[in-house]
């Protein structure tokens, strides 16, 4: 018998736990918005509906590689069919935020800012902004939720929806 | 029958040889037909086994991994094996999932898919905008209700 074989022995094991670890646990997280409830929401689900208005921007778009943003999206949908179903994911999705604006009417969710948790892309952090209004608790009839992702601060995103706002005029 | 008897002979022959008593001539004698028999019984199995007749027979056996040698050496394969396929698993899992986000520009609007940027960049426009109503209001209130709680803790 060889000793050497049983020195050697206990480091393939070493090798082995390492490797699992480094699999398993080594990696970065995909894409930001994985985990969130509100990508069911924001994949075009309810798109087949009229009165759904849904916009999606990722990747190399202009617009957003000029406002440090790589993912953002939108959707005006009717309170009385949709309220519950996305007020819910919102909800979730804001249990584990950092940052919180939260205001109730009625009982109801009526608006609501959450800054979700960072997470890292290629060791670069990303930021996640989640807003969510009902404009039903204001005589209005549609409910809003905006999602953006990127490097973007919060700042910039407060200064970014209101110029969009009134570029829109 | 004559089994039997072949036998007995054998067996009295083995126990004389362990008991030594036995002459040269009967012994190499004895040695040969142990050699050469083909009666099976544990005595016989014994005495070929004390005389080196079973050896060629019990290293043929040993290709399986009996002794603990063989069996690390194999452990050691199927271990470096396995580390080799989950590392290049992990590897091919980390490039995948390293992919940046993908490009992607749609709009929903009346049931109708848009892909044209100017048509989703002006319905994105247009529902910021009328959220932006919403939030300036909501985040006005409470700012209000902030003020009237500092002012009521003044008291």
């Amino acid at each position: 018998m060889n000793n050497n074989d049983f020195h050697s022995f206990p480091s393939v094991i070493k090798w082995l736990i390492l490797t699992i670890i480094f699999a398993f646990s080594g990696g970065n997280l995909i894409y930001a918005q994985n985990g969130l409830e509100i990508n069911s929401i924001l994949n075009g689900r309810f798109s087949t509906d009229p009165k759904v208005t849904e916009t999606y921007l990722s990747g190399n778009n202009k617009f957003l590689k000029s406002h440090n943003l790589t993912v953002f999206a939108t959707l005006k949908a009717p309170a009385s069919t949709y309220r519950q179903t996305v007020e819910k994911a919102v909800l979730r999705d804001g249990t584990s935020a950092i940052g919180k604006q939260v205001r109730y009417k009625g009982g109801k969710l009526y608006f609501a800012l959450f800054i979700l948790k960072p997470v890292k892309s290629e060791g670069v952090k990303i930021n996640r902004y989640l807003y969510y209004l009902n404009n039903a608790a204001n005589d209005g009839t549609d409910i809003f939720l905006v999602y953006l992702e990127g490097k973007i601060g919060e700042q910039k995103v407060s200064e970014l929806i209101r110029k969009m706002a009134q570029n829109s005029k | 029958m004559n089994n039997n008897q072949d036998i007995e002979l054998l067996l009295y022959d083995i126990e004389r040889w362990f008991d030594c008593k036995m002459t040269e001539d009967e012994e190499k004698q004895f040695k040969i037909a142990l050699a050469s028999t083909s009666l099976n019984h544990p005595a016989i199995e014994e005495a070929k086994a004390v005389l080196g007749f079973n050896t060629i027979k019990s290293v043929k056996k040993s290709l399986k991994p009996d002794s603990a040698f063989a069996l690390h050496s194999m452990w050691k394969v199927k271990l470096t094996a396995a580390a080799l396929i989950i590392a290049v698993l992990s590897i091919v899992i980390k490039l995948s999932l390293t992919t940046e986000t993908p490009d992607e520009c749609f709009a929903f609007v009346n049931g109708q898919c848009l892909t044209n940027e100017e048509d989703v960049m002006r319905l994105m426009m247009q529902n910021i905008a009328d959220l932006n109503e919403g939030v300036n209001e909501a985040q006005q209130e409470i700012a209000e209700e902030l003020e009237v709680l500092f002012q009521d803790s003044r008291l």
